[in-house]
């Protein structure tokens, strides 16, 4: 079959200029035209962008007539392979029933109940701003800046958000507490630059050359990596690459492009990797002049000075150094696939080249989950696939080397160098004083516990962090926590334990820009389709009434609003490239976007590598890490080694919690986005996946409510008997709504209940989706 | 869930019950007036079936989303086996009302000949009715046991009425035509209800090729139960009595528990009928 | 017989499941959360851990013998000559979901609160003005196309027989799958 786009029955279709109703103006087209034209029923069509914090950015369409959105629809600018449509998915789609749910926060609350309660009570923007300058004067005062902490959320995707308003007000009052990570690739962005010096990635247009597709947990067709992801490989698939999909469940991404399927038990991925590598080792299939050419550590020949012999991969995989050495056979008992699927699966990754190894973020918001993302690389680089055009590897999303000259809000410079690992900020609650470096804490020690917390367009506070049980109980604790400022466009789990609640506007309410994960060179406008309702205000604006409040208010906005600090922010752009288009430029065309390209991660380095080496200490991929080695860490090696994770499927502990759950992102959310939406509910209601085999041992049948518990808390779910996960192995889709009985079991079923605060190793990150559970019928 | 909203289809229940009452209480006196020529405490029965047949269509109505607009049925009488059967139904409640009025004005000349059109036509409404339910779409029901359900269970509500309110001895004919068709009627319902069983286990839906067999559930066995004793055996056990003993009574206790059991498992079976629904697809 | 019937042409292999043609189609013809003129439905297969499963997007299949045109009492369906496609006037409706339970694919869609059905019109306001419909522009995966019956059924791998659908000799649909090779029966 072809490649490419579907014919269209209707020729006329993308030059349908006259079409009522339907913005046709191509994103890249030089011709003007007006930023909104009137049908004859007088509906107006302008672009606005969708903002959810997934790997996408899309382009939508709003159809307001009499100042109400009565439509949307996504783009319409000419389809073609070279420049797909950025369409919005479910999610964008279902904008309207966002922006007009009835549940949507209309005024300013604060706080009458205990904390966390959910009693409130209407105040005026005046009443809540004072209480907000108030408290943060007394945290200020009496705690000093290394008390007030920024929560880590991503409900905003703007160019000028309330975080980094947040960020740019306190920098100018004295500094707060900083983070570093975040809880969706700590792992990966952490680990990945000690092995390749800087984390990149091949773009998707790339996988079109691929013969072999390896996505190791990798889920674009659920998470949307990037807005055409899947196109991409759907492309790739239908010009003749194998697909190969390693995950427990037979995602949507598998059921539709894997040609096999690999189930593997979570945890367990580095235990695979390293059998392939026995296999291509054992049976001579590595690509020995590239592992010579680009790499140390490998074998003891290519070591760094000063390790002891015996310390190389190699060895290590062979069993040489630990008499175990790594084959199918070791691999199969611990990751539940059989020895000869391992084997040509190895065989394959050696054979077709080249091949493409994509690791999603699954994998490594694990226990050891930096050890999985080593390892792919190490096998990339052992296929010499990596910096080859159709070869390489990907930590998530693509092309994360590209970028537009695009910034956001400038929030000058934080006068407190301290920095948490932004998982550990519970901890930084209870005992920031007393963290070290152990916690990962640099440029410490704390000088305060946390005491007050902005948590702006943020579900993290609560809903998205791990172990909810034991957050809500130091939240709870006004002694602890003293004040917690929160603005949400509703009164989610997390809002529910601000002090001050406040209601934010849409992306649909105000002027906008949107930016995918990816590096793809585009950016999507949004324009202010409809006036806010109710008293629903931008963060930034109520920020600067605090800075004003503060003494610091002309600091804070140098005279602008947030539409004129987004017009500076483009106007940069535009300085440090001359194509990119003026505000207005935008706001008529819905953005700006380069053709994408196919870039390959790494590509300099592999051509010349005299003159362009790895930025990593020995110029070259290390496979053996001295920096990591030299952390006297067991738990942290100089190689990627497989450690059988806490809680994974070799613990103890399964003789009491016999399955392990995951937690996935599924297509109805982004994170917790859309939790409240019907229409999501509709298309993809929130259940638990569960194996026939391990349904029939437990009296459960398909749609059952089910109760899953742990030590750390329990859930209420409805159960989806399916073949497509494995046996041993539950799903819970992460981002429901935390929604507790009067028991504390959480009746939406929010995995968060049962998860650990155990961060990782040496990235410190979340491993959220390692925990052992039991189910029953509820 | 929205299957289970759908389902709830209790106006068709009454209706279709209302309307097979009316048609077997004409059926069974116009039986008892051709075979005895007498017409002992007939009348009130007489007066009985075009109101019963008028409430059944009416509450019909309640199963529409725009009740007020239940007259547009009409609209597709070329095609539509549901506009026949709204269309028979009228004509049948219209020679109701005409037979009624004979008794109302004490026209004795055209009563038997009305009492025949009414039968004619409230047969056809009954068997138009069950037409409907006999599509490919329906696995459960796209059988004749819907039709013979129907006549059945017209019969059996008939006769137990009729056998009920004026049945004399079993040797006076006008106790014997009620209490025939009694028997008659729950024979039939007892067949289709074997019929009914086995169809409910059809196991595709529609040419669906992967089996989703429609199975009775929980209370469905419940309903199945009290409808084969109730409208089944215990009319026929009662009925044959009434044929065989004498002398019977007017309104005996044991012609008003068949009355009872019959109204009451017919009352189940329907309703269990309307729940074999197939799952929408 | 209509003179051009107007099909859609459903790429399976390409269906991710999202449900985007499910929510754009929703938002375009009212918004009433419970009605999905569109839906999208997963079937499953094999046995673990050769397990398959596949999408299928569908909506009103615009059959070449509509029972609802057939059985609707209030005329409320209509085949129209031009394109074969089968419209449904709510005005008409009465609500008695006698359709809902003739249709073998669910197409007529009910809502309690308007006491109407709707089902898909194939978007005919949109395709009187040559523009295709909602599902169509909306697929992420561009893998729902429309186009003459002729044309699509002439298409590589286009198939009516598809494993879990019902069969199309009930009413003849005016749709063509691709589907992977274990849902395919011809």
């Amino acid at each position: 079959m072809p490649i490419g786009l579907p014919r269209k029955l209707f020729l006329k279709l993308s030059q349908a200029a006259s079409s009522p109703g339907e913005p046709n103006e191509a994103l890249d087209q030089a011709a003007p035209q007006p930023e909104s034209h009137s049908d004859e029923n007088g509906t107006r069509a302008v672009w606005v962008v969708c903002n959810n914090n997934c790997g996408g950015r899309c382009r939508l369409t709003a159809h307001v007539k009499n100042g109400v959105v009565v439509r949307i629809s996504t783009d319409d600018s000419p389809d073609n392979v070279e420049r797909p449509q950025l369409r919005a998915c479910l999610k964008g789609r279902a904008m309207r029933n966002r922006l007009y749910h009835p549940d949507r926060l209309k005024y300013p609350m604060k706080r009458v109940g205990a904390r966390g309660e959910g009693k409130f009570q209407r105040v005026s923007w005046d009443e809540a701003i004072d209480l907000i300058a108030t408290n943060l004067r007394r945290a200020l005062d009496t705690h000093g800046p290394e008390s007030v902490y920024i929560q880590y959320g991503t409900g905003d995707c703007g160019a000028v958000r309330g975080r980094e308003s947040a960020q740019r007000l306190m920098n100018l009052l004295g500094g707060y507490l900083g983070y570093y990570n975040n809880y969706s690739a700590a792992c990966l962005e952490y680990t990945a630059p000690f092995i390749t010096g800087v984390r990149d990635t091949n773009t998707y247009q790339t996988l079109v050359h691929s013969k072999l597709i390896i996505l190791n947990g990798f889920n674009p067709a659920e998470t949307v990596f990037e807005t055409n992801s899947n196109y991409y490989l759907a492309r790739a698939k239908e010009a003749g690459a194998k697909v190969v999909v390693i995950d427990p469940r037979l995602s949507e991404t598998a059921a539709t492009f894997a040609d096999q399927w690999i189930p593997l038990r979570p945890t367990t991925d580095t235990a695979l990797l390293l059998a392939m590598a026995h296999v291509m080792i054992s049976e001579g299939l590595h690509d020995q002049a590239f592992l010579d050419k680009y790499c140390v550590g490998f074998d003891e020949e290519h070591m760094p000075d000063g390790v002891p012999y015996g310390n190389s991969f190699k060895s290590y995989v062979l069993g040489s150094s630990d008499g175990i050495p790594k084959t199918p056979e070791w691999a199969s008992p611990i990751t539940g696939v059989e020895a000869d699927t391992i084997r040509r699966l190895a065989r394959d990754y050696a054979s077709m080249k080249p091949a493409q190894l994509l690791q999603g973020l699954g994998p490594q918001r694990h226990a050891y989950g930096e050890q999985s993302v080593r390892a792919g690389i190490v096998l990339a680089c052992m296929t010499g696939n990596l910096g080859r055009l159709g070869g390489g590897w990907g930590g998530g999303e693509g092309g994360t080397g590209l970028s537009l000259p695009v910034g956001s809000l400038p929030t000058g410079t934080n006068p407190v160098k301290a920095k948490i690992p932004v998982f550990l900020w519970t901890d930084a609650v209870v005992r920031g004083t007393e963290m070290t470096a152990e916690d990962g804490v640099k440029d410490g020690p704390l000088k305060s516990n946390i005491k007050f917390i902005f948590n702006l367009a943020s579900n993290t506070l609560v809903n998205q962090h791990a172990d909810i049980n034991r957050t809500v109980q130091i939240l709870e604790d006004e002694r602890l926590v003293e004040f917690i400022v929160g603005s949400d466009h509703f009164l989610t789990p997390s809002a529910k334990f601000a002090d001050i609640v406040l209601p934010s506007d849409h992306s649909l309410e105000r002027s906008d820009v949107g930016f995918p994960w990816s590096g793809e060179k585009y950016i999507v406008f949004g324009n202010k389709a409809v006036e806010p309702a109710f008293e629903r205000k931008h963060d930034y604006w109520w920020l600067s009434e605090v800075a004003e409040r503060l003494g610091v208010g002309e600091q804070f906005t140098e005279g602008k609003t947030e539409e004129g600090w987004l017009r500076q922010i483009i106007a940069e752009a535009r300085a440090a490239d001359p194509n990119f288009p003026t505000f207005e430029e935008l706001s008529i065309k819905g953005g700006y976007r380069e053709t994408p390209q196919e870039y390959v991660a790494f590509e300099k380095e592999i051509r010349d590598p005299e003159k362009h080496p790895f930025r990593t200490p020995s110029g070259k991929v290390e496979i053996f890490c001295k920096t990591l080695h030299d952390m006297n860490n067991p738990a942290v090696t100089g190689i990627p080694k497989y450690m059988p994770a806490w809680e994974g499927p070799q613990d103890a502990l399964r003789s009491k919690y016999p399955l392990q759950c995951i937690g996935p992102h599924i297509k109805r959310r982004t994170h917790s986005t859309y939790d409240e939406n019907a229409w999501m509910e509709q298309a993809e209601p929130q259940s638990m996946w569960i194996s026939p085999e391990d349904a029939r041992a437990r009296k459960i049948a398909d749609g059952d409510r089910v109760k899953v518990w742990n030590d750390r808390g329990a859930l209420v779910i409805r159960a989806r008997v399916t073949k497509r996960i494995r046996p041993g192995v539950i799903s819970i889709p992460q981002g429901a709504w935390y929604t507790p009985d009067k028991n504390g079991v959480c009746q939406r079923g929010c995995i968060n209940v049962l998860t650990s605060q155990k961060p990782t190793p040496l990235a410190h990150g979340n491993a959220q989706h390692t925990i052992l559970v039991e189910v029953r019928k509820a | 869930m929205a299957d289970a909203a759908n389902r709830r289809e209790w106006p068709l229940v009454v209706f279709t019950l209302a309307l097979q009452m009316s048609c077997g209480l004409v059926t069974v006196l116009t039986l008892i007036e051709a075979e005895s020529g007498r017409v002992p405490a007939m009348r009130p029965l007489g007066l009985a079936a075009f109101p019963i047949a008028v409430l059944g269509m009416l509450v019909s109505a309640l199963h529409l989303g725009r009740p007020l607009s239940a007259w547009k049925s009409l609209r597709n009488l070329g095609r539509s086996r549901l506009s026949m059967e709204v269309l028979l139904t009228g004509m049948f409640a219209l020679t109701c009302a005409a037979y009624g009025w004979t008794w109302v004005a004490g026209l004795s000349d055209v009563r038997f000949p009305l009492s025949i059109i009414a039968t004619v036509t409230g047969l056809a409404a009954v068997v138009s009715s069950a037409s409907i339910y006999m599509v490919p779409t329906q696995p459960s029901w796209n059988s004749w046991w819907v039709l013979v359900s129907f006549v059945g269970t017209s019969l059996a509500l008939g006769g137990a009425t009729c056998a009920a309110l004026i049945s004399r001895t079993a040797s006076d004919p006008s106790g014997r035509a009620p209490a025939g068709l009694t028997v008659a009627g729950s024979c039939l319902v007892l067949a289709s209800a074997v019929w009914m069983a086995k169809n409910a286990f059809v196991p595709t839906r529609a040419g669906v090729r992967q089996p989703t067999v429609q199975r009775f559930r929980g209370t469905q066995w419940l309903s199945f139960a009290l409808y084969v004793v109730l409208a089944g055996a215990l009319p026929v056990v009662e009925a044959l009595q009434l044929l065989t003993e004498e002398p019977v009574g007017v309104a005996t206790p044991a012609a008003f528990i068949t009355l009872a059991g019959v109204l009451v498992g017919a009352l189940f079976g329907r309703t269990l009928m309307y729940s074999l629904a197939a799952d929408s697809f | 017989m209509a003179r051009e019937q107007i099909a859609f042409f459903i790429d399976a292999t390409r269906c991710i499941n999202c449900k985007t043609c499910e929510v754009a189609c929703k938002d375009f013809n009212g918004a009433v959360t419970g009605r999905r003129m569109r839906k999208v439905r997963t079937f499953e297969g094999g046995e673990f851990p050769n397990v398959f499963a596949y999408s299928i997007s569908m909506s009103c299949n615009h059959c070449e013998f509509p029972l609802c045109v057939t059985h609707c009492p209030a005329g409320a369906y209509a085949k129209r000559e031009s394109d074969g496609i089968v419209v449904h006037d709510p005005e008409r409706c009465i609500g008695c979901r006698y359709c809902t339970w003739v249709c073998p694919y669910g197409a007529p869609q009910y809502d309690a609160a308007e006491g109407r059905v709707r089902k898909c019109n194939l978007c005919v306001e949109k395709i009187d003005k040559e523009i295709d419909p909602a599902c169509v522009t909306s697929c992420p995966m561009r893998a729902i196309e429309i186009g003459t019956l002729a044309e699509i059924d002439a298409r590589p791998g286009a198939t009516v027989n598809v494993r879990d659908l019902p069969s199309a000799e009930i009413t003849k649909p005016s749709c063509r799958y691709r589907v992977r090779k274990e849902a395919n029966h011809g």
